[in-house]
């Protein structure tokens, strides 16, 4: 009997402190974007240094990752658009923004510097749509009175691959013109009528600097690294902005979060008056009862760790971390949504 | 000539207008011919003048790193992977060849031989969407050198057979009938005698083959992918570098130090498929013009 | 028979066994996997311009029997135009050139130094695809766009086609002229050996009757080798429609729309395939994977028919 009951008590204790290690170090698996592929991973390595926890984030690409975390094979899933309601409401998950990034025009044009062109979004919109083929264009012209621009076509640089940066600037594009939206519409991949599709970012930035007299878009990290001639974009309000970390951070502010269930909001064309009207953001998508409560934990742990204390390591990948008041509106959706 | 019998100056009229066409029949195919050459020689300037100015001692020490670095994981990775792909290929290629000279006339061989010509044309790109259909993903092995060695040996196998073949005909039937005649096994004939006679015209195949090898590109985007680092001596499950990448991709990349690695690593690829390009047919010419005194 | 040449026979007939092996596994593979491609795309696959990944971030429908996600489609009308479009302007330039090339090299240039000026036509052979794609990239498109096309378009504008816009350099008429670069060697070198295999009597015969040299080049050496060159064409034309390297780099991979000028940004099947494989890897139900095997087979599938075609037309020695 009493050695059934040691026993029983070393099984016990060997259990428990099988589990105290576990719950000590957890291991936490993420899939999603790839966008955001390069600030995660810092700041896992960052949190495990601090926690002793990993984080293992692999960057399959947005659909991916809402496959994996919709089997339940990941503990949160990236995205760079967000889910409906309904998708979420069926599978029962929740999402909020994690980092945000703006998407920039960028040109190639003699004698025009980085931020010197001005472009509104039904201008860049007809540009792309191919209804305005020169540079000295009359509303070009209009935009740029003390600019002088030749009278040479507009080659349009565009993506041949399917990518977040296309989603979001498509959606801009269709915000602003109603014949873009029509006949073109948004996603990933878009049937652009005129233009060259480069790989990439950096396929897009090749191609511009290659071909004089050409414009494209690109992530603003992007831009700034490759020292690209990006322009300033007319927003909401009417203002020309040059595009910069606090514009962003502008536009994530000021977008209508609080009228948004569960963050559904493409921030293209934000509001603000600060705000930059190309900005985008990356959804994490976790389950609001979690499979595994401890692994749960750990995640929102270093998703609060990453919005209060990983600011440094964002902007040094030239990603731009949430807004405060972004941030308040994301911890009360976990305290009201998420059981843990 | 024809009936309407002209006047003398009708037929110096006219053949001045054939004299004139003639020359210009000349001049446009000696411009065709020119414009070929330039096209060429324009090719090689481009890669030579780009490539030697791009071209240092850290090139051959140091990996690529992200957009710039060295080139020696992408040289160590095109020589193994094109070795992997010959190693493969040869003994099919060269016993599959003796197989359709020796047996020439069953229609077997005549179904082999059809069938590599046509092989040797297809898309280099279907070879490389099938090493990933079959080895990347349903065999599992991901994006490695055994998928790309593989792909590659089947894109060049045919080739080797058929030029293995060519050259085994070309050996004089005297040969044979003395070999038979002395009471040679059919091995032995072709292993010690026919295949040594021919040894030469059998290499160049497989030299031009490693040529065309070391130039392929889509077939291992598709199965090797790519690594910045050195082979760690595993085939499957890790990509190595290849030259033939760099210069695609990195010359896509808006950075100049990207684009100095590309045009020395399309000035390494240039030489080496050029100068065994030359080697094979010059030594050709030369075995015809022997073959022919 | 000794049992050695039995079992040397049975050795040999074994390893060549496998070239048919894998023709036959190319197929299997491609058909398999391009099935569910196959049964989702339907006939629409090749009459319509809609390479559509779908909502990548919806949920995954099933749409005629296959999960594919929500507005799906896979019809690549513009690729076999661009192939086809590429082909052709590659062999409408490649065969004039090789023509003219073979007759200069076999009747012009002095044997002795035959050998080493023929060199220069048909070591374009020999440069790989992707170094065509870079010379192409940094000098050919460059020089196209900025001091040949906006010519062509003004004054040959009259020819339908060949008008305005004269684009940025990457599109149709680049591509074809890479292509027709690539191809020609395999069509000089085929017709200058055939036009120095011509017996010296009918040269002769010429002659006698008061031709001039070029008069018998042209009226009776080249008029037997019509045969030939049709099949080295075609031969050529297989070789223009695979490729991919170069004209990925120089073609302005389009998508979805058809081009208007020959100036205009095409894309080519092969070229299509390795563009899109990135995108195509992050759909989670695999059917862009699917639809790539399957543009893959109409691509091998055409590749085995023009093949097929050349060897049946030239039956002689394989030309590299």
């Amino acid at each position: 009997m009493s050695l059934t009951l040691k026993s029983r008590l070393a099984a016990l204790f060997l259990l428990g402190s099988v589990f105290a290690v576990c719950a000590h170090a957890t291991g936490i698996t993420g899939a999603g974007s790839s966008f955001v592929y390069p600030v995660l991973s810092k700041w896992s390595v960052v949190f495990n240094q601090k926690t002793g926890h990993q984080i293992n984030y692999q960057s399959i690409g947005s659909g991916g990752g809402i496959a994996q975390i919709k089997a339940g094979t990941v503990d949160f899933g990236a995205s760079d658009a967000p889910l409906s309601a309904e998708d979420l409401g069926k599978f029962g998950l929740g999402q909020f923004p994690v980092v945000i990034g703006g998407i920039v025009p960028v040109v190639n044009v003699e004698g025009i510097g980085a931020g010197k062109l001005r472009l509104s979004g039904p201008v860049l919109a007809e540009i792309f749509m191919g209804k305005i083929k020169t540079w000295n264009d009359p509303a070009l012209a209009q935009l740029n009175p003390g600019l002088k621009l030749p009278a040479s076509a507009i080659f349009v640089v565009h993506r041949s691959d399917g990518s977040g940066t296309s989603y979001n600037f498509t959606n801009y594009l269709g915000k602003v013109s109603g014949e873009w939206q029509k006949s073109i519409g948004f996603g990933t991949s878009v049937p652009w009528p005129v233009g060259v599709g480069g790989k990439g970012n950096e396929g897009v930035s090749a191609y511009v600097k290659q071909i004089k007299n050409s414009i494209g878009y690109v992530e603003y990290a992007y831009a700034l690294q490759n020292k690209m001639a990006y322009t300033q974009m007319e927003n909401a309000t009417g203002r020309f902005l040059q595009p910069s970390n606090a514009a962003f951070a502008a536009a994530a502010a000021t977008a209508d979060w609080a009228q948004a269930k569960d963050f559904n909001l493409i921030m293209t064309n934000a509001p603000g008056a600060s705000a930059w009207p190309i900005t985008a953001t990356t959804w994490a998508i976790m389950y609001k009862t979690p499979k595994n409560a401890a692994q749960s934990k750990v995640t929102f742990a270093f998703f609060k760790w990453a919005f209060e204390h990983g600011q440094p390591q964002a902007l040094a990948l030239d990603y731009v971390p949430l807004p405060d008041t972004l941030v308040k509106q994301i911890e009360a959706y976990w305290h009201t949504q998420f059981k843990s | 000539m024809n009936a309407g019998a002209a006047t003398p100056t009708q037929d110096r009229g006219r053949q001045r207008r054939r004299a004139l066409s003639s020359m210009l029949g000349w001049i446009a195919s000696g411009l065709a011919f020119v414009l070929l050459a330039f096209a060429l020689l324009d090719i090689l300037h481009t890669v030579f003048v780009r490539g030697f100015a791009a071209l240092n001692l850290q090139l051959f020490l140091t990996p690529t790193s992200g957009i710039a670095g060295g080139l020696l994981n992408a040289i160590e990775g095109s020589a193994l992977i094109t070795f992997g792909a010959l190693l493969l290929a040869v003994p099919i290629g060269v016993l599959g060849g003796i197989y359709v000279s020796e047996f020439g006339r069953e229609y077997f061989a005549r179904a082999v031989r059809f069938i590599a010509d046509v092989l040797v044309g297809v898309p280099s790109i279907v070879f490389g969407l099938f090493g990933y259909l079959t080895m990347v993903t349903a065999l599992g092995w991901h994006f490695s050198l055994a998928a790309g060695c593989i792909t590659l040996a089947m894109m060049i196998a045919p080739y080797i057979l058929r030029t293995t073949e060519l050259a085994l005909r070309g050996v004089s039937g005297e040969l044979r009938e003395a070999g038979y005649a002395l009471g040679a096994s059919q091995a032995n004939l072709v292993l010690r005698v026919l295949l040594r006679e021919c040894a030469p015209r059998v290499l160049t195949g497989i030299l031009l083959a490693m040529a065309i090898s070391m130039g392929e590109t889509a077939p291992l985007i598709y199965t090797v992918n790519w690594s910045n680092y050195y082979w760690n001596g595993h085939l499957t499950h890790e990509s190595v570098a290849y030259l033939t990448y760099v210069i695609w991709s990195f010359i896509n990349e808006p950075f100049s130090s990207a684009h100095a690695l590309a045009y020395a690593a399309a000035l390494l690829i240039t030489l080496f498929v050029l100068l065994i390009t030359l080697l094979a047919r010059l030594s050709l010419s030369r075995l015809e013009v022997r073959r022919s005194s | 028979m000794r049992p050695g040449d039995a079992l040397f026979r049975v050795i040999v007939t074994a390893f060549a066994a496998l070239i048919p092996l894998i023709l036959l596994a190319l197929l299997a593979f491609l058909v398999h996997d391009s099935w569910p491609a196959l049964r989702f795309n339907g006939i629409e696959f090749f009459t319509r311009n809609a390479w559509n990944l779908g909502n990548q971030y919806g949920n995954p429908v099933t749409v005629r029997g296959e999960q594919v996600m929500p507005g799906a489609s896979f019809a690549i009308l513009f690729l076999i135009v661009g192939t086809l479009a590429s082909s052709l302007i590659a062999l409408l330039l490649a065969v004039p050139l090789g023509v003219g090339a073979a007759v200069f090299l076999a009747e012009a240039v002095p044997p002795r130094i035959r050998t080493y000026a023929s060199l220069l036509v048909e070591l374009l052979a020999s440069v790989p695809s992707v170094v065509f794609g870079l010379w192409g990239y940094v000098v050919l498109i460059p020089f196209l766009s900025r001091h040949v096309y906006p010519h062509m378009a003004r004054w040959l504008g009259f020819i339908p086609f060949f008008g305005p816009p004269s684009g940025s350099g990457y599109g149709l008429l680049t591509a074809g002229i890479v292509l027709a670069l690539m191809c020609v060697p395999l069509i000089a070198a085929n017709l200058r050996e055939a036009i120095e295999n011509t017996p010296q009597e009918l040269r002769e015969a010429g002659l006698a009757v008061g031709a001039t040299r070029f008069e018998v080049v042209r009226k009776i050496v080249l008029p037997r080798l019509r045969l030939p060159l049709i099949g080295v064409s075609t031969l050529a034309l297989g070789r223009a429609l695979g490729e991919t390297m170069a004209v990925l780099m120089i073609s302005g991979n389009a998508l979805n729309i058809l081009p208007q000028n020959i100036y205009s940004p095409i894309s080519t099947m092969a070229s299509f395939m390795v563009s899109q494989l990135d995108s195509a890897l992050q759909d989670p139900t695999n059917m862009a994977i699917y639809g790539i095997a399957e543009i893959g087979l109409a691509l091998l599938l055409l590749s085995l028919l023009v093949n097929a075609l050349a060897r049946l037309l030239v039956p002689r020695s394989l030309s590299a």
